[in-house]
């Protein structure tokens, strides 16, 4: 194994996503990710695309966003170190349901989705603990959601009170 | 007290009607505003991080609105106010020198003291970070007093954060651990993006050592109460302050009532296991 499969062996044993996931999955997974630095500013997929990468974030920040004509920009969300980007290239159709940029420096490890999604399938016991993780992290990510189209700091206009 | 036959109105200070000038106003965002008020030479003016006073407007009306600054500088009191109604743009519209009519200070105010020797968590939500900066100024008066100090502040946008020089003086101390997100960012914004209980993720509580107090609209502090539950915090150390139609401010008009209790006298700070049976419910 190279230095830098070590590296992501190890890195990938801390990441939470992949807590209590057995060593020999761990050691597949490493075959086939890389390790990838983005700077500031940087555009790591495209609301729409098929991008066949998911990414565990080591440490940094990156927004996820959409464009909105005449308003540019709308990011509604933020990733960082110990969390993932990118769980729409392991779920059909594979398009992108955001965009992400890189706000601060960001460390992470890219893993091919495509081979992942293999061994997924070769393996039903890997593919439903996959699974399951995913779907903690979608449904946070819908609870988020939830909590922001109640646009809970615009309540107290409603409200009867004035008070502050 | 009664002498000689005779009855005595005694008017405890608070609930008289004073006088105070608007020394400086600061806007805070489009809508909110901190007005500075200076008391009169010889007046004392104290109070506790969490109480509130009725402020008022001449020929426009009365609301209680809540004590913003800090508690050691009581020569200039500030409250942050958002235009909502009639007497709220009124106080809004106020500039250097103008005259605001107060009684106060009013409610219990933050456990401070109980929370000497623990961790401290302070959730704010919108304006709901008015009422606990005062708090934020107490610990960071009093910081070898408590242990770890954490600050987790969400609002709608970029532009509706408050006090926004002090954050980011608050997030340089090496003592605190501040974090802020908004619900909706544009290309300027460099922080997080979420709601406010996204940012428990990011903080290790204690939850047999730590205080929580929670301010913001009733629905966030539901969520937050879901949040501290499941970081395992016992109900008796979660503080939460209510919002209710105050008037009088001294627990008699009844139009603040809330389940057994009058928020503007009771509270306006609950503890969880006092108010947990009516909270989130409707019409209470």
């Amino acid at each position: 194994m190279s230095e830098e499969k070590v590296d992501i062996l190890t890195m990938l044993r801390d990441h939470p996503f992949m807590r209590d996931l057995p060593e020999k999955y761990l050691q597949q997974i490493a075959e086939f990710s890389s390790l990838v630095r983005f700077k500031s500013g940087q555009k790591v997929f495209e609301e729409g695309e098929v991008h066949m990468k998911f990414y565990l974030i080591v440490y940094g920040l990156v927004a996820l966003y959409s464009e909105v004509p005449s308003k540019g920009e709308l990011r509604f969300e933020t990733v960082r170190g110990g969390e993932v980007l990118g769980w729409s290239s392991l779920v059909r159709p594979f398009t992108k349901t955001a965009s992400a940029k890189v706000i601060e420096p960001t460390l992470a490890i890219a893993i091919d989705s495509n081979k992942l999604l293999e061994m997924m399938d070769k393996d039903r016991e890997l593919g439903y603990s996959i699974i399951s993780r995913l779907i903690q992290i979608v449904s946070g990510r819908l609870k988020a959601v939830r909590f922001q189209l109640l646009d809970i700091y615009a309540s107290l206009k409603r409200g009867k009170s004035e008070s502050g | 007290m009664v002498s000689s036959g005779q009855a005595q109105l005694v008017v405890k200070e608070e609930t008289a009607l004073r006088w105070m000038s608007v020394s400086k106003v600061v806007k805070e965002t489009v809508d909110t505003y901190t007005l500075y008020l200076k008391p009169r030479t010889g007046e004392r003016f104290s109070f506790k991080p969490g109480q509130f006073n009725m402020l008022y407007v001449f020929g426009v009306g009365e609301v209680p609105i809540s004590i913003s600054g800090d508690p050691k500088n009581l020569n200039h009191i500030a409250h942050t106010v958002r235009a909502v109604g009639a007497v709220t743009n009124s106080l809004t519209k106020l500039r250097e020198g103008a005259r605001v009519g107060f009684r106060g200070p009013f409610g219990n105010g933050w456990p401070i003291d109980e929370a000497v020797g623990n961790d401290v968590l302070i959730v704010a939500g919108g304006i709901g970070l008015a009422p606990l900066r005062p708090v934020i100024y107490h610990l960071i008066n009093n910081r070898q007093d408590y242990g770890k100090v954490f600050v987790l502040y969400g609002a709608r946008t970029p532009n509706d954060l408050l006090y926004k020089k002090e954050l980011k003086s608050w997030k340089g101390r090496m003592d605190m651990d501040v974090l802020v997100t908004v619900d909706k960012g544009d290309e300027t914004w460099k922080g997080n993006l979420g709601v406010v209980t996204m940012l428990f993720d990011y903080v290790k509580l204690n939850p047999d050592n730590t205080y929580a107090f929670v301010c913001g609209p009733e629905i966030m502090m539901r969520f937050t109460v879901i949040n501290l539950k499941n970081k395992g915090l016992p109900d008796e150390k979660i503080f939460l302050s209510m919002e209710r139609n105050m008037k009088c401010g001294i627990g008699v008009c009844g139009h603040c009532q809330f389940g057994p209790y009058f928020v503007c006298k009771d509270g306006p700070v609950f503890r969880l296991n006092q108010i947990k049976m009516f909270f989130g419910k409707r019409e209470v």
